[in-house]
């Protein structure tokens, strides 16, 4: 992983702000906060929602071909998450 | 899905995903419930060829996961939920630091820092320097597992 990762890549900075608390200026803790909010419902939710999750770790090249032939999955899916694998 | 109660799942996925040192109880948690249903499916697919694409679906209540992974991956899954022998968290920690806090890296550091409004340097720092997503003056105490 590189040095520059940073877990507030992806979140809503205004977000991360209004869920400071006391120190208005603890960015990773309004990124805690938020967080931990968001999952919490999530895992509540989770209790009683009808939700069928497929998880692929695929290239994404493949991913129309395994779409189409595998009998399980729809023909359309909601998130592509890509990577970059760097091969030294 | 299958860590109760909630707030408990929401600190083990958060910490999981973001913390470089997690606490023993998270990692106890994950070992207790996500290693066994790992290891159950690699007994399965034990004799099967490294490339083979295998999928096994979890249900928990009204919700189900269906992983859909290369054998050499579920293989690898194992491992993430397992500290290299012998890592303790003041070499991972060393590690750690020797990379993020690396004088080659000092020029880039400065140059994000001077971007940022200046009540957010230390948290910025806070976080480069321990790799643990709390609260700026929350105890570290617990974080005392190495990530793997």
């Amino acid at each position: 992983m590189k040095d520059s990762a940073d877990p507030l890549d992806g979140w809503d900075l205004d977000d991360v702000l209004t869920h400071t608390k006391q120190a208005k200026n603890d960015l990773y803790g309004g990124l805690f906060f938020l967080l931990r909010d968001i999952l919490i419902q999530f895992c509540t939710k989770l209790k009683t929602l009808k939700a069928n999750f497929v998880l692929l770790h695929t290239n994404a090249v493949d991913l129309p071909d395994l779409l189409e032939t595998d009998f399980h999955l729809t023909h359309s899916f909601d998130r592509i998450e890509v990577w970059f694998h760097y091969l030294l | 899905m299958y860590i109760e109660p909630a707030a408990v799942a929401a600190a083990t996925m958060l910490h999981t995903w973001y913390s470089a040192m997690i606490t023993s109880s998270i990692l106890h948690q994950l070992r207790a419930t996500v290693l066994p249903l790992i290891q159950d499916v690699c007994k399965k697919i034990a004799d099967k060829p490294a490339d083979r694409v295998l999928s096994k679906k979890f249900t928990q209540g009204p919700c189900s996961l269906r992983l859909v992974l290369q054998k050499r991956s579920w293989v690898a899954l194992l491992s993430y939920l397992e500290v290299p022998g012998g890592l303790t968290v003041e070499e991972a920690d060393h590690v750690r630091k020797t990379i993020m806090l690396a004088p080659e890296r000092k020029d880039y550091i400065e140059r994000t820092l001077f971007c940022q409004p200046v009540g957010w340097r230390e948290a910025t720092m806070r976080f480069r320097t321990d790799g643990v997503l709390m609260p700026f003056g929350a105890t570290r105490e617990p974080f005392d597992t190495p990530n793997p």
